[in-house]
């Protein structure tokens, strides 16, 4: 893998038309690709006129009437638009910049343990909650964190504190809970991405490395994370791209009166405005406000990795 | 050697082109079952329909064809049957009327999104069935949307010569709101929503305990006995607040031997509406959070005292370890479990029929306290329906499917759709249908799936719930001789009738709508983009877990500051000339 | 692989049992959660429902796997189940590493702006109406392609393929070409052998996205006959819930009564049965991890 050196190949540039045709069985490998992201992405992309209309249901998408930026001046003048774009920042940089490196870890550490079986074992246990349904895992929360009888509170209070903390309804403890909840529930299944990538490693470098004496940690830090340093920016520059649109499942299950404050974020709001109420459009501009601010994350997060690490999208 | 690779890349790039082909014309092809088959279907009905007039042909026949039915009712969904064709009700109505029932259900996450989704992307097929209890309910905005940009078709002429529906163009006959608001609205040019489950007679503030169930508090009978306590003299919040204290002083304790709380979460989990339950003696707000104040003006209860006063009361009610702390939030599954092992003294909502209560005899129902006005009646707003259904503007001969489902509300029909075949499900003994002594048994054994693959009637709301919901002109006592198929004869909810003739409810009628149904107006819009997003109830709660009284303050005041901003004042204004114009328009009363 | 004959030093060991102990607590902070789900699932449903059951059954039973099986519906949603991921997983590898193997190559004009146009897709969609009107309109909605079709190229995992195409040895490709090998002979003989690791993830997440959706079958296919298991596991878990509805008469009560799942127990055990099917998937992909499995063989 570290022996990838571009500029060996193709290094002088023939002419588009010769080009094209050189290329050509490689086109027609990616049709299907093509087709697939015209007919299931962009014509019902075309839906997003919806943000500038009053949807009728008899006019369809393309014949409603426009209502030009009315949707985006309703929500941007509501009384909880800063709340709701606050609530949903922290929310999305806890989950997208707080929880990536954990994964990280995790697969590092899996990569330490020689013991086969071990390894097999605790891999396959990590990754189990991940199966877990949504209503099930709000049950086990309400169990460990039950105010007097949860097994946190047992815990607090056969340790001499107070143990009738109401954590679910602090909103101070919210996004605490969030972040423990999540990192549970993913760290294995998204570790899996880089125990692949770490798979790929030349295992001569640590023969080589071994041999001059490094240690554990300097063969994790020379050898295993420069190799997987590509791996690590794609899935960082892909992850902040849905910054503005993350976890609804989690958030609603947590939501209490308590910690509503903090818990409201645009992806709660749109289930709350959007279709039952039909509100199509209303929906949809708040979908496409969560894009373009997604859009300009992934952008920049391209360009600074592509400086750092020289890994690039596009 | 290197054009036969590409000849070979080529031809698996085409054999791939050519199975997607493939597998979206086998979609097509495989869709027969639903869509695609309307026109089919219609084709033949037309050639069906010439035929009528030939020999072998009931009265009751209307035309051979088929008729799909989207539902958007989850009760309706679960329990339909594996094979309709070969289902006796079904067939039975295939042969009395030529048309060939589908049912089909989407389940989704929540039926009113996939009624938005599939009204809103045009593919319903011949007709739609969903829940409407009035026109407050959250379906209602979607319905009317579609029924006023002309998706559904017009039955206003069909009506006319009707048997049963007939009935709704009689004044009185239908409820204020379901005349005004869904049937035959100023606004709409014809009629496209049809109101389901209207009774005949208005029964609406009697109690038949065959018929209603008793619900609200329930207390453990064990608790109530051993203070010697008159359930039902405790009616007021002093009553109330004295009752929780006896409890918590009597030092009960559950099935584990813990401690009783002795308020605890509804029996279906915590939620914020249970504090109409436990503050009705100081719930002003009686309209869904408005009413008049001694002025004669519409507020907000926000704006009174009394939003102070149920908080104040609840904190009172948690800081004296009087209510379950969780008694907001908790999650389904383990509010079962404190209600079964017997940690709450008072569950905050159940009924009769739960199984917990008619199987075990542990628990009597406290029912409601007393409201604002010093009444012990549960409100009611009169007759009213819960389903309602609409025929697509694209069905071919909307007639017939109307015909189809005025028949079956008729008493031939409902004979039908409640107790399914003669002869195979019921006989008549002195002019009233009586059930086999098979599908009794079948009944009290609760066997719905035998009941719904063997027979198909609704055997109220036991069998293919789907025909018990399609009734209206609903009057089965004076039809059928009984409240519901085999209730009379009924060994499995014995125990829970004997509770609601023990405990009965009354009633008082209030007309009109909540005040909160009125954002629905064209007028309101915007106010309801911004109002849609705040909720009274959960913010009375965050206030009663507010660390210090003044926290708790705040937050009923920045609650108070948003409504306004939200439009609170035009909101009042509007239901204050509603309410001017009609005082039974909205649901006042003190 | 690992010989031992190079002595570990005092930081190595320190570091490994640091390791070996974060570990063991991570495991058992997951593990405990899913016991008390396994537990429940043996135990006598009227007994859990009086709470109180850990990690083991009090009242041992088999009665509610019995249950949920006795209802033909789940056998059967389980071939729906099985042939969505088989099909799906299938055909998203084909589509999805053709792809990459044409974006790996840098001087392909227009590799960019594909790059690009394919990113987009995942941060800008039309929403739920226009998705069902093209699904509408392609005539897949309630038949078995709309499980398979629409998840056919996941914008992650192509890139991920990519990147993992473009790290393996350019040399490699280059020795085939002047040998006179065609792109696809490079991508069937060089390609796809070396990129094993990768292969298996991009597998195992589709074959698992796959297996855990229950929306597609909730919402674009109204033939119960059609449903994958996750559909009618997530029908009986949300019906429990749904009971807060408010009811005007009996009738309503005993429809949904009837049709209700009451016993938590029976919830947990269709829990296990949906969940370990594609749990035993896991161990036979795992192989593939293993370190140097791609370049032990091919050495350049």
């Amino acid at each position: 893998m570290s022996k990838r050196n571009p500029s060996v190949a193709y290094i002088q540039k023939k002419p588009l038309g010769k080009r094209l045709l050189k290329f050509w069985p490689l086109y027609v490998m990616l049709v299907p690709c093509i087709i697939y992201y015209i007919l299931f992405c962009y014509i019902p992309m075309g839906g997003i006129v919806l943000a500038f209309k009053d949807y009728s249901f008899k006019k369809g998408i393309y014949g409603s009437d426009w209502v030009g930026f009315r949707y985006f001046k309703t929500f941007f003048t509501s009384y909880d638009c800063g709340r709701l774009l606050r609530n949903t920042l922290t929310v999305g940089l806890i989950k997208c910049i707080l929880e990536f490196p954990f994964a990280i870890i995790l697969a590092l550490m899996l990569n330490e343990i020689k013991s086969y079986r071990f390894k097999k074992i605790s891999q396959t246990i990590t990754y189990l909650p991940h199966f877990l349904s949504s209503v099930i895992i709000i049950t086990m929360m309400q169990r460990i964190l039950a105010p007097n009888n949860g097994v946190l509170n047992q815990v607090i209070s056969a340790m001499g504190g107070d143990g009738s903390t109401f954590f679910l309804m602090k909103a101070k403890y919210f996004y605490q809970i969030l972040f423990g909840m999540d990192i549970w529930k993913n760290i294995g299944w998204d570790s899996i991405m880089y125990l692949a990538a770490i798979a790929g490693i030349d295992p001569t470098l640590y023969e080589a490395a071994e041999i001059d004496g490094c240690n554990r940690l300097k063969r994790m830090r020379y050898i295993t994370i420069p190799g997987i340093r590509g791996t690590i920016g794609l899935l960082f520059i892909m992850g902040v791209g849905g910054l503005l649109s993350s976890g609804f499942d989690q958030i609603f299950l947590l939501r209490t009166p308590g910690n509503m404050s903090v818990a409201d974020t645009l992806d709660t709001f749109v289930v709350r405005v959007g279709l039952q109420n039909g509100q199509f459009g209303y929906a949809t501009s708040i979908g496409l406000i969560q894009g373009i601010v997604g859009l300009i994350l992934v952008v920049s997060a391209n360009k600074i990795c592509k400086r750092m690490t020289e890994v690039s999208l596009w | 050697m290197k054009s036969t690779v590409f000849k070979k890349a080529i031809a698996l790039v085409a054999a791939m082109t050519l199975t997607m082909g493939a597998l979206a014309g086998c979609g097509r092809g495989g869709s027969s079952g639903s869509s695609a088959s309307t026109p089919a279907s219609n084709a033949t009905s037309q050639g069906g329909s010439a035929q009528t007039s030939t020999d072998g042909k009931p009265d009751t026949w209307i035309a051979d064809r088929k008729v799909t039915i989207q539902a958007y009712v989850d009760d309706i969904g679960y329990a339909l049957p594996e094979d309709t064709a070969n289902n006796p009700v079904f067939q039975e109505i295939k042969k009395r009327t030529g048309i060939e029932l589908e049912i089909l259900y989407t389940p989704s996450d929540s039926d009113s999104k996939t009624l938005a989704a599939q009204l809103a992307a045009g593919t319903i097929p011949d007709m739609i069935v969903c829940y409407l209890n009035n026109s407050v309910r959250k379906e209602f905005p979607i319905l009317y949307k579609a029924a006023k940009e002309g998706m559904f078709a017009d039955v206003s002429e069909f009506m006319k010569n009707s048997k049963v529906y007939k009935k709704y163009m009689e004044p009185g006959y239908l409820p204020d709101d379901t005349y005004k608001n869904i049937v035959f609205r100023e606004d709409f040019d014809g009629v496209y929503l049809m109101h389901l489950s209207i009774d005949a007679q208005d029964h609406s503030t009697e109690f038949d305990p065959n018929k209603d169930y008793v619900g609200g508090l329930m207390i453990q009978k064990k608790i109530a006995d051993a203070l010697g306590v008159d359930v039902k003299k405790v009616r007021t919040l002093d009553d109330f607040y004295n009752l929780l204290v006896a409890i918590k002083n009597g030092g009960f304790t559950d099935d584990n031997g813990n401690p009783v709380y002795p308020l605890g979460p509804k029996y279906w989990g915590g939620s914020v509406d249970t504090i109409d339950n436990i503050c009705r003696p100081i719930d002003w707000g009686v309209s869904d959070g408005y009413n008049l104040d001694e002025n004669g003006k519409v507020k907000h209860e926000i704006e009174t005292e009394y939003a102070w006063k149920k908080v104040e009361f609840m904190r009172k009610l948690l800081a004296e370890g009087l209510m379950n702390p969780e008694f907001f939030t908790m999650d389904s599954t383990r509010s079962e479990e404190v209600s079964r092992n017997h940690n709450s003294a008072i569950m905050a909502d159940c009924h009769n029929y739960v199984d917990l209560v008619y199987e075990t005899n542990d628990w009597v129902p406290l029912g409601i306290l007393n409201n604002i006005a010093g009444q012990q009646s549960k409100v009611t707003n009169g007759k009213s329906g819960y389903g309602c259904w609409a025929i697509s503007a694209e069905a071919k001969n909307p007639e017939e499917i109307f015909k189809l489902f005025d028949y079956l509300a008729s008493e031939e029909g409902q004979l039908l759709c409640e107790y399914g075949v003669e002869g195979l499900s019921y006989n008549m003994v002195d002019g009233k249908p009586v059930l086999t002594p098979e599908v009794q048994q079948h009944l009290d054994a609760s066997d719905h799936e035998w009941l719904i693959n063997n027979i198909g009637a609704g055997f109220g709301g036991a069998g293919c719930v789907f025909f018990d919901f399609m009734m209206t002109d609903v009057d089965p006592e004076v039809r059928f001789g009984e409240s519901r198929p085999g209730s009379g004869t009924a060994t499995v909810y014995e125990n829970a009738v004997k509770l609601a003739k023990e405990y009965p409810v009354t009633y008082v009628l209030v007309k009109g709508l909540k005040a909160s149904a009125f954002l629905n107006a064209t007028e309101m819009a915007d106010v309801k983009a911004q109002m849609s997003t705040l909720n009274y109830k959960e913010t009375l709660v965050q206030a009663t877990y507010a660390d210090s009284e003044k926290e708790a303050r705040k937050i009923l005041d920045s609650f108070k500051k948003q409504l306004e901003s939200a439009g609170l004042a035009q909101l009042e204004e509007y239901v204050q000339k509603v309410y001017d114009a009609d005082h039974d328009a909205v649901q006042f009363y003190k | 692989m690992k010989t031992s004959h190079i002595k570990y030093s005092l930081s190595d060991r320190i570091v490994k049992w640091t390791i070996y102990t974060i570990v063991i607590l991570i495991c058992a902070a997951i593990l405990l959660p899913c016991l008390n789900v396994l537990a429940l699932s043996f135990n006598d449903g009227a007994d859990a429902a009086k709470g109180g059951v850990y990690f083991w059954p009090r009242i041992f039973t088999l009665g509610n796997f019995k249950e949920v099986f006795k209802d033909g519906k789940i056998v059967s949603a389980y071939r729906i189940s099985v042939a969505r991921t088989v099909c799906g997983t299938l055909i998203s590898l084909i589509v999805t590493s053709f792809a990459a193997y044409s974006l790996r190559e840098k001087n392909l004009p227009g590799r960019a702006v594909i790059t690009i146009l394919i990113t987009f897709t995942m941060l800008f969609s039309g929403g739920q109406i226009p998705t069902y009107i093209q699904y509408k309109n392609l005539g897949i909605l309630n038949t078995f392609w709309v499980y398979i079709l629409p998840g056919t190229v996941h914008v992650t995992y192509l890139i991920m393929m990519r990147a993992f195409f473009e790290s393996l040895p350019e040399s490699l490709v280059e020795s085939a070409q002047i040998d006179g090998a065609g792109y696809f002979k490079i991508y069937r003989r060089i390609i796809i052998p070396l990129s094993k690791p990768v292969i298996a993830v991009v597998s195992l997440y589709t074959a698992v996205g796959h297996w855990n959706d229950w929306f597609a079958g909730a919402f674009y296919m109204n033939s119960s006959k059609l449903w994958p298991v996750q559909t009618v596991l997530q029908q009986m878990l949300q019906r429990a819930m749904a009971a807060q509805q408010e009811y005007t008469n009996v009738s309503q009560i005993v429809a949904h009564n009837a049709s209700t799942v009451t016993s938590d127990s029976l919830k947990m055990a269709a829990v296990v049965i949906t969940t370990v099917p594609i749990l035993c998937v896991y161990p036979f992909i795992q192989k593939y991890f293993a370190q140097g499995a791609m370049l032990g063989a091919v050495k350049e």
